[in-house]
């Protein structure tokens, strides 16, 4: 290059560099998962504070949890079909394909456990599968390089595991409405509002 | 030594290549995306773009989603190359205590 550079030049550039890298890293990854976390941190809280007080009725808490998790997954498939409408901002077609993957595997071999391990009672079954999700959202965080992803998961894990190893059991729900329910809606939230 | 890269040192092209670097190997960004992102205009994104890709830094896709035109771009593996070392390079320069400020 033959225009000389001055310190100051240099400094300016490399900021700029900083600034646009962490702008594009945050715009992309918040695109879609923002909405979803909102929707499924909701979701998570009505069915934990709804099956606390309906302890003692277990075909009213299966009927909970099967309607609001049928009711999240159409409107997750809305969101979807909406975003692909609008058109992504990025694709990465190889990598989508092995996300989609992973959790299609994942939830095969969920299922497969589930059977074979027979867990005694809702809350152990519950626990089982929250820390199963986290585990593949954290995953899923370390590939697209989602640092919060990562973090999320990590602090959902540690509460699971507080809630069903520390808490009376007659708190669990409540506890997960909190942390679990919460900790989804609250970094959904947190999205939305500081990177958009 | 790591060399400054002219082409990439223009302060508009420097933000786009900073941008497409900041993606995985294999993603593309939309052409509107990365406009809206870095806040230009259509002819001053396409004019950058139109010399990055002549020094073959980035690589451009047109194609048809839901039968709309949609530009994709990403950074190709000469593109990623040339930034590192441009990044490297006023790094270097940096931290060079002969330089001074000009």
């Amino acid at each position: 290059m033959e225009r000389p550079v001055s310190s100051q030049e240099a400094r300016e550039s490399l900021l700029a560099v900083d600034q646009v890298t962490t702008r594009t890293r945050r715009a992309v990854a918040s695109h879609a998962s923002a909405d979803l976390l909102v929707l499924w941190g909701s979701i998570w809280a009505a069915a934990y504070v709804a099956t606390q007080m309906s302890l003692g009725k277990p075909q009213y808490i299966n009927a909970i949890w099967f309607v609001l998790c049928s009711l999240g997954g159409v409107v997750s498939l809305v969101l979807g079909l909406r975003y692909w409408r609008a058109g992504t901002p990025t694709r990465q077609p190889k990598l989508g394909r092995r996300i989609f993957a992973f959790w299609f595997l994942l939830g095969v071999f969920v299922t497969i456990w589930v059977f074979i391990s027979r867990p005694r009672s809702g809350i152990q079954l519950n626990a089982f599968l929250v820390t199963a999700l986290m585990f593949a959202y954290m995953v899923t965080g370390l590939w697209t390089g989602g640092a919060y992803m990562v973090w999320l998961g990590l602090a959902v894990t540690f509460a699971t595991l507080i809630g069903y190893f520390l808490m009376p059991p007659a708190y669990y729900c409540l506890w997960m409405a909190g942390t679990g329910g919460g900790g989804l809606l609250g970094t959904g939230l947190y999205l939305r509002l500081r990177w958009r | 030594m790591p060399e400054l890269d002219e082409l990439i040192h223009q302060p508009v092209r420097l933000r786009i290549m900073a941008c497409l670097v900041a993606l995985d190997l294999d993603e593309q960004v939309d052409f509107a995306y990365l406009r809206d992102l870095l806040k230009l205009s259509d002819g001053n994104l396409g004019a950058h773009l139109g010399k990055l890709e002549a020094a073959q830094y980035v690589q451009i896709e047109k194609t048809f989603v839901s039968r709309k035109p949609r530009t994709f771009i990403r950074a190709s593996g000469a593109g990623r190359d040339a930034f590192g070392r441009h990044v490297a390079a006023l790094r270097q320069l940096l931290a060079d205590p002969g330089h001074t400020e000009s």
